[in-house]
């Protein structure tokens, strides 16, 4: 095992890894469960956190390569009781069935709006090509995060 | 899992990742983006160099050529006006539809073309353009063309403690570049992977390169059928036939399980043909 120091949403923690542990183990060892294991291979973005500010696979990143490093899970923008806009939209657009696929969703287009605030549909679909939905398919999660632009717009 | 994977080293500069790397020859591997050796069950496979923190991500222009560090991203590309500018975009749309966003942000270019799969999208164009490979190692630093090290596969060209460090692209003043990919979905793997360089002088071709990837284990540039339209009229639609229709008969075309060698052999010409008439 080694020790790593790591900024998860926006808490110091130290972690202890196995060196060959992917990231979405560790996260999920250390109860950030939010965090989905889909394919394990890249290709289904269930997984998609984001590292310093950018959306990643923690399936294919092993955990010693975040050390002093970001780390954003979907646990760091919203609770329960205090949703993110995107959280709360996408519910409310009927963005979520089987909810496996959410939190990656929502950790991309979270991304995208912390570079873009105003994106259009167009780049809201690129920002979010890496997650498969395999439950009520895309339009409404879309539609769910043009929802969100809106509330942000309006400064909620 | 890399369940033999002891140590994961964060050298702080290049020098001490290529002492690591030549210290032990067997056991040590370079780890950038990640997203083949993370996935691989590499049993031989120790201790894992990573070379992100070596100030290897950027791209500037140095007088005419272009210098793309090796741990830049595939976005990182995307999003820089100088390759979206360069040749046409070829660069900037052979790496558009690399995977997906969160996979763009880990594959390096450097990784991309030591790793070379057949389905990678990047070395075809990086081909065309002639770009240039700086490789350093303990005792030197060399530039070789890309097309010396896909002679071989890069994984055997390059010996274990060498690291591809910068990707240079010539200016290729007056040269237009095209790319497409050609697969099932935007995200699946390539089924042709098809592009072109051609400069064109006074309505004449005065260099045209017809290349294709994923149809064999290293992309490659048809030589004969480009030369075929070397000296010709762009509007010489007799000859740009003839070339075309060579392409398919040139390419080296491997079985793939998803469609016949056949059907790939019908898909070049036609790739090759919308690109070309996409730019004259």
């Amino acid at each position: 095992m080694i020790k790593i120091n790591v900024t998860i949403n926006n808490e110091k923690k130290e972690l202890e890894v196995k060196p060959y542990e992917k990231l979405v183990d560790a996260l999920r060892r250390y109860g950030y469960k939010g965090t989905k294991k889909g394919c394990y291979e890249g290709t289904c973005g269930a997984c998609v956190v984001l590292l310093n500010n950018k959306p990643v696979n923690s399936c294919l990143i092993l955990a010693p390569a975040v050390e002093n490093q970001q780390i954003t899970t979907i646990e760091g923008i919203g609770t329960m009781n205090k949703p993110h806009p995107l959280q709360e939209s996408i519910v409310e657009a009927g963005g979520v069935q089987c909810g496996y696929c959410t939190p990656g969703f929502i950790m991309s287009a979270y991304a995208l709006l912390l570079k873009n605030p105003e994106p259009t549909e167009e780049e809201i679909k690129r920002a979010t090509d890496g997650n498969l939905c395999r439950c009520t398919g895309y339009v409404k999660k879309i539609e769910g995060v043009l929802k969100a632009v809106e509330k942000m717009r309006g400064g909620k | 899992m890399l369940k033999n994977l002891k140590e994961y080293v964060k050298p702080k500069d290049l020098k001490e990742a290529i002492t690591i790397l030549s210290k032990n020859p067997e056991k040590a591997k370079i780890i950038a983006g990640g997203t083949s050796v993370v996935i691989s069950n590499n049993k031989k496979i120790e201790i894992l160099v990573d070379i992100k923190n070596l100030n290897l991500n950027y791209i500037k222009k140095n007088k005419n050529e272009i210098i793309i560090g090796a741990t830049t991203t595939i976005n990182e590309l995307l999003e820089s006006k100088i390759i979206q500018q360069y040749c046409n975009g070829i660069i900037y749309k052979s790496a558009y539809n690399i995977a997906s966003t969160p996979v763009r942000n880990l594959i390096t270019v450097g990784g991309n073309i030591s790793q070379v799969y057949p389905w990678s999208d990047l070395p075809l164009s990086l081909l065309l353009v002639n770009a240039k490979i700086k490789i350093e190692n303990k005792s030197k630093t060399r530039i070789i063309p890309i097309l010396e090290l896909f002679q071989k596969h890069p994984l055997v060209y390059l010996k274990n403690d060498e690291i591809i460090t910068e990707i240079i692209l010539p200016e290729n003043k007056n040269y237009k570049g095209n790319f497409v990919k050609f697969a099932k979905t935007q995200f699946d793997f390539s089924l042709v992977d098809a592009a072109i360089m051609v400069k064109i002088k006074n309505k004449e071709f005065e260099d045209v390169k017809l290349g294709i990837s994923a149809t064999s284990p290293l992309p490659q540039i048809l030589s004969t059928s480009s030369n075929m339209l070397i000296g010709k009229k762009t509007n010489d639609k007799e000859a740009i036939n003839i070339a075309i229709q060579n392409t398919s008969k040139e390419a080296m075309v491997n079985k793939d399980i998803r469609v016949s060698v056949e059907y790939k052999r019908e898909i070049i010409p036609v790739l090759l043909r919308r690109l070309l008439e996409e730019i004259i």
